[in-house]
């Protein structure tokens, strides 16, 4: 992540966004584990390819998808893996099975041939799990492309169907991207009226501009993970939650912004949708996401969720004072909001520690340089 | 040239003169109480953070003394399970630096109020987590545990 410069001003989304950007830090996959991920698919990849190996044949290419590919990964709570999607694409159409099962095997049974993969395998509905304690869950899914669809549509084996079902993870990833890039449209916008202005420019990194969508969906998933942590059955997916933010989001450079307005607008569609929001898959317009809200009670559960989420999440920016901000995220957001304070505090320390920082007239600490006054060094004393 | 360089930096400003320093520095700050050459009383609001609250406080300079700084709203609160709050005085006021950091010849304004506002946002922090992160003497205490 853009390591945040605590250069607030007197805005409190400034100091907000700088909070917000540290729990998603604590949330998502470290750089390191990112790499380890990398590197373990990597000798995934070659082990399927390599000679001798019954899937080479049909010439397998490994890459990530969901959450992995779209920067949007959360640490589930109550364990420290992280769930990582890589799709196994094999460039044969399905036809060449027999049956979806077969190719799923075909994946099982080389991986097996590994004396290390073989003891952490497990198998599921739509993949074939490499479970690496303490770092990740790799979820390995085979697909076919879509010889009829093309665009980088897919199938993917279903165990429980038996049959194969439609995906378009390169579609989707390229979708939510684009989404994304609204955010650079309005920081250029923003930018020319400044410039016309003759202000000076804010220091934003492209990449955390873009990211703003990201954080805000891992935010999102991260309350759905605490909210349904003892009914994880209502909990609503990861790419439902995905892509309806993507759909809201109107380009905010703001994490904050960007929530506010992603939850007044879905609450308005839960008021206006009857009988039920359908979010459909973008790259796939026939696929409904949200197929399991057919069951009226996991809906009725999202909409209350949802609903009491835009509440709580409005008088969490309206509050005042660190520790009643604190209190009122970690409502939301769990364990991480407390020590997403305390290492904006270090930061702040540390800034102090160098002279770095100055004190706006309204009294607000920053590091923006040449406002207000400098702070001189000083030790707290007394009991 | 180089005594009346350190005459100029060991000088004492007088209290009018630190009264114009604040008023052009913080002029949400107000001279409640001016006795002349005796003692000078600012009261004024202070947002350390964006996030935070806004507190009135009492700032208060004798003659000869260091400035002294009270909050007087929101009323200062102990952290359930801490016995005390930290570095505070006795009389209630801020401990805000150690001998030598502060003398007559500094500007309240370019010193204490910069200070207060640290140690008010570092006083949230400690009230949300339990760690005072400003650092300071005494780090023996249990508000000053680290990891």
């Amino acid at each position: 992540m853009a390591a945040p410069a605590l250069f607030f001003t007197d805005d409190p989304h400034s100091q907000m966004d700088d909070l917000l950007w540290r729990i998603c830090d604590e949330l998502q996959l470290s750089p390191a584990r990112y790499q380890q991920a990398v590197e373990r698919y990597e000798a995934v990849c070659h082990w399927l390819e390599a000679n001798g190996s019954a899937v080479a044949s049909f010439r397998p290419s490994l890459y990530p998808q969901g959450s992995m590919r779209i920067g949007t990964t959360v640490k589930p709570i109550g364990h420290d893996e992280h769930d990582l999607d890589f799709v196994c694409e094999v460039k044969a159409p399905s036809t060449t099975f027999s049956s979806p099962l077969q190719l799923l095997q075909l994946i099982e049974a080389r991986l097996r041939e590994h004396n290390a993969y073989a003891s952490i395998i497990e198998v599921k509905n739509r993949c074939v799990r490499l479970n690496y304690a303490n770092e990740f869950h790799m979820d390995i899914l085979p697909a076919c492309p879509d010889t009829n669809s093309g665009g980088g549509c897919l199938v993917v084996p279903d165990r429980q169907s038996r049959w194969w079902k439609p995906s378009n993870p390169k579609g989707y990833a390229d979708w939510f991207e684009q989404r994304c890039e609204l955010a650079t449209q309005v920081y250029m916008a923003e930018r020319a009226r400044i410039l016309a202005k003759a202000e000076p420019v804010p220091a934003q990194e492209s990449a955390a501009q873009k990211a703003t969508l990201k954080r805000t969906v891992q935010l999102l998933k991260r309350w759905r993970d605490v909210r349904c942590e003892k009914r994880p059955n209502v909990a609503p997916i990861s790419m439902v939650l995905t892509t309806l933010a993507a759909y809201t989001y109107e380009g905010q450079l703001s994490v904050s912004e960007s929530m506010s307005c992603i939850l007044a607008k879905i609450v308005g569609l839960t008021e206006f949708s009857k009988p039920r929001i359908y979010v459909l898959n973008p790259a796939n317009r026939q696929e409904d996401l949200s197929e399991r809200w057919e069951d009226p009670v996991e809906y009725a559960a999202f909409v209350m969720g949802i609903r009491e989420l835009n509440g709580l999440w409005a008088k969490a920016i309206a509050t005042a004072g660190v520790q009643n901000v604190g209190m009122a995220l970690e409502t939301l957001f769990g364990e991480p909001v407390r020590v997403a304070v305390r290492k904006q505090a270090s930061h702040l320390q540390e800034l102090r520690a160098k002279s770095a920082l100055r004190v706006r007239p309204t009294g607000v600490i920053t590091a923006v340089p040449a406002v207000g006054i400098a702070m001189r060094s000083n030790t707290f004393h007394g009991k | 040239m180089g005594s009346s360089r350190r005459f100029a930096r060991q000088r004492r400003f007088t209290l009018d003169e630190q009264a114009y320093r604040m008023s052009v520095a913080w002029p949400g700050l107000r001279v409640t109480r001016k006795q002349r050459q005796s003692e000078i009383v600012w009261v004024g609001e202070i947002q350390p953070t964006p996030l935070s609250e806004n507190y009135t406080v009492s700032i208060r300079l004798c003659q000869r003394w260091c400035p002294e700084v009270r909050v007087l709203h929101p009323r200062l609160k102990v952290r359930e399970g801490a016995p005390t709050l930290p570095h505070l005085n006795t009389d209630g006021s801020l401990c805000l630096h150690v001998e030598g950091e502060w003398h007559s010849g500094l500007f309240v304004a370019e010193t204490t109020v910069p200070w207060a506002s640290a140690w008010l946002y570092f006083y949230e922090v400690w009230s949300a987590t339990g760690w005072w992160l400003g650092g300071g003497t005494h780090p023996e205490k249990p508000e000053h545990r680290s990891e």
